[in-house]
């Protein structure tokens, strides 16, 4: 029955391509302020502050060190609180954001952390308050390489939300899980694994390409 | 206004008394600056010069506000530096310009932009920002590099961004962090010309800190020598080189070029022959045979020979007042007949054109 699992390919790719672009841009909403704070709250940061920056530290941490698969378990009822449901495709982007932001925080960390210093000493030399050091500074000079952080975090998005299918959210991933390795169809499976190849390939190429339009130096 | 400096005839700056100590790794209490009093009057070029750790930097930086005093006062324009609340300090800095070794021109945006930052960030809108910005380029000749991003330019064109962006809000004072320690020779030049010139047409109060002679020598007007967190001499440049008191003067003279060495061993009217031996043919350098050559009153200002299998490689400079010495092509042809590189080193002016440097 090809035409049946061409129909259930594209659904399993527009699952995907959903879960990834809620998640992905949940992710970017809370990492990028996340991953702000634990660079300036750092000793010597223009917020420095240790009592923030030790607990936000550890949460991420946290966070990180959970496997997937278990943390997906572990937020059922979280999910359910926040989105009435804990299965399908809006119980799946709970977790899947959950595991990336923190992901993506620490990216953007390291990002903004590699902006010179000199950059920061100039503006503050000019004048410049925190929160204009922040806009004018930080961000502007360290988006390339948010961007690629950014390119990673998606990859390792697309990776994760093979498992959603855990929770009965579908996509490719579980397509795979399904049809291809528990019905021991190779076919399917090698079909899904290549469709995931170029998907992933796409997201890295389109990434570097924007971080390299945006890099300057 | 509340962020300009009130103009008045009291020093621009003044520093008493004051101390900054830091912590090393190890624990220890380190003076960067060290009980230091002195004041920068309006409109002149001061240069603090020291070796690297000297404390010059932190002694900039406490101007603006971005390094704090432990002890003592730092005044800007009568105002206490430590007593000014953020927004205060914001305000300040607004009306102080500085330059950087590195540049610090942010990546991202463009020259133009670049040099309209710091109105930007003062709320001034983006339309007569990029206007005042382009006026700036104007001024410090880089205005064909507006669009151009900062990756694309040599280090002196970045330097020339760097002055324009501190200029763009028409600064009362300029803090130069050794501006051009990291340009070659001759770039270093045309932004020590531009600096002066800036200063000459502006009025403009600059401080800068520096390592290398010839920077004090090109634009300051007085200097002070700092080590160890102290001053240790301070005047008008001509004073304190042409008679160095201090050994750490002396030795930062000793480690200037021969070039500079020779300026200020010849503080204004000498004429300065550099003598070569470079071990090519089997000369010796002949003391008295090199002094009457150039005839009486020659004195040695510096001078090293050492030994390449017996033959003498090295250069002796030897200065001589120009006004007594008079026939200088004839001392320097005789000179050639002693050695085998020969040249003038450094040419003062006539006696009667004599001025401080």
């Amino acid at each position: 029955m090809p035409g049946s699992l061409f129909d259930l390919f594209a659904i399993a790719l527009r699952e995907t391509a959903e879960m990834i672009a809620v998640s992905g841009a949940l992710s970017v909403l809370i990492g990028l302020p996340l991953g702000l704070l634990l660079a300036t709250t750092a000793p010597g940061g223009v917020l420095a502050a240790r009592w923030l920056n030790l607990p936000l530290a550890a949460a991420v941490n946290a966070i990180r060190s959970t496997p997937f698969i278990i943390l997906l378990v572990a937020l059922i009822p979280f999910t359910r609180l926040l989105v009435g449901t804990s299965i399908g495709l809006s119980a799946a982007i709970v977790p899947l954001t959950i595991s990336a932001a923190p992901f993506f925080a620490r990216l953007t960390e390291i990002s903004v952390r590699e902006v010179p210093g000199g950059l920061i000493e100039a503006a503050r030399a000019m004048g410049a308050t925190r929160a204009q050091i922040l806009w004018w500074v930080l961000i502007p000079e360290a988006l390339p390489s948010l961007v690629a952080g950014f390119t990673v975090t998606i990859v390792s998005m697309i990776n994760a939300s093979a498992m959603a299918g855990a929770v009965g959210a579908g996509g490719l991933g579980d397509l795979a899980m399904r049809f291809g390795y528990q019905r021991f169809d190779n076919t399917v499976m090698a079909e899904v694994v290549f469709a995931l190849i170029a998907i992933v390939t796409l997201v890295q190429t389109a990434g570097d390409a924007l971080a390299r339009r945006l890099d300057r130096r | 206004m509340h962020g300009s400096i009130p103009a008045s005839t009291t020093p621009l700056v003044t520093f008493e008394g004051v101390s900054r100590h830091f912590e090393t790794r190890g624990g220890a209490r380190v003076a960067a600056v060290n009980g230091v009093s002195f004041s920068v009057e309006r409109g002149e070029v001061f240069g603090v010069i020291g070796r690297s750790g000297a404390g010059k930097s932190t002694l900039l930086r406490m101007i603006n506000g971005l390094e704090r005093p432990d002890r003592g006062d730092v005044r800007v324009g009568g105002r206490e530096v430590a007593k000014l609340d953020e927004a205060g300090l914001v305000a300040l800095r607004r009306k102080v310009g500085m330059i950087f070794q590195g540049f610090n021109l942010l990546s991202a945006r463009t020259v133009l932009d670049n040099v309209a930052l710091p109105l930007r960030l003062a709320g001034v809108s983006r339309r007569e920002a990029r206007a005042r910005a382009a006026a700036a380029l104007e001024t410090v000749g880089l205005a064909d590099k507006a669009d151009s991003y900062p990756g694309r330019l040599s280090g002196g064109q970045k330097q020339r961004a760097g002055i324009a962006r501190a200029l763009a809000p028409n600064p009362d004072l300029l803090l130069s962090d050794e501006a051009t320690s990291a340009l070659d020779p001759e770039t270093t030049r045309s932004i020590l010309a531009l600096l002066r010139d800036i200063n000459r047409r502006l009025g403009l109060t600059t401080v800068l800190i520096t390592h290398e002679m010839e920077v004090i020598r090109a634009i300051a007007d007085r200097v002070a020598v700092i080590d160890q967190g102290r001053i240790v001499e301070i005047g008008p440049v001509w004073r304190v080189f042409g008679r160095p008191l201090h050994d750490v003067t002396k030795a930062l003279l000793a480690d200037a070029t021969p070039d500079e060495a020779a300026f200020v061993g010849a503080a204004a009217a000498d004429i300065v022959f550099s003598v070569a031996f470079n071990g090519l043919d089997a000369r010796e350098p002949d003391l008295f045979a090199l002094a009457q050559a150039v005839g009486p009153g020659a004195r040695l200002l510096q001078g090293g020979v050492e030994r390449l299998q017996g033959r003498a490689r090295g250069r002796l400079l030897i200065a001589a007042e120009r006004d007594a010495l008079g026939d200088i092509e004839g001392a320097l042809s005789r000179l050639r007949e002693l050695a085998p590189e020969v040249d003038i080193a450094f040419r003062g002016a006539p006696g009667d054109a004599r001025q401080p440097v």
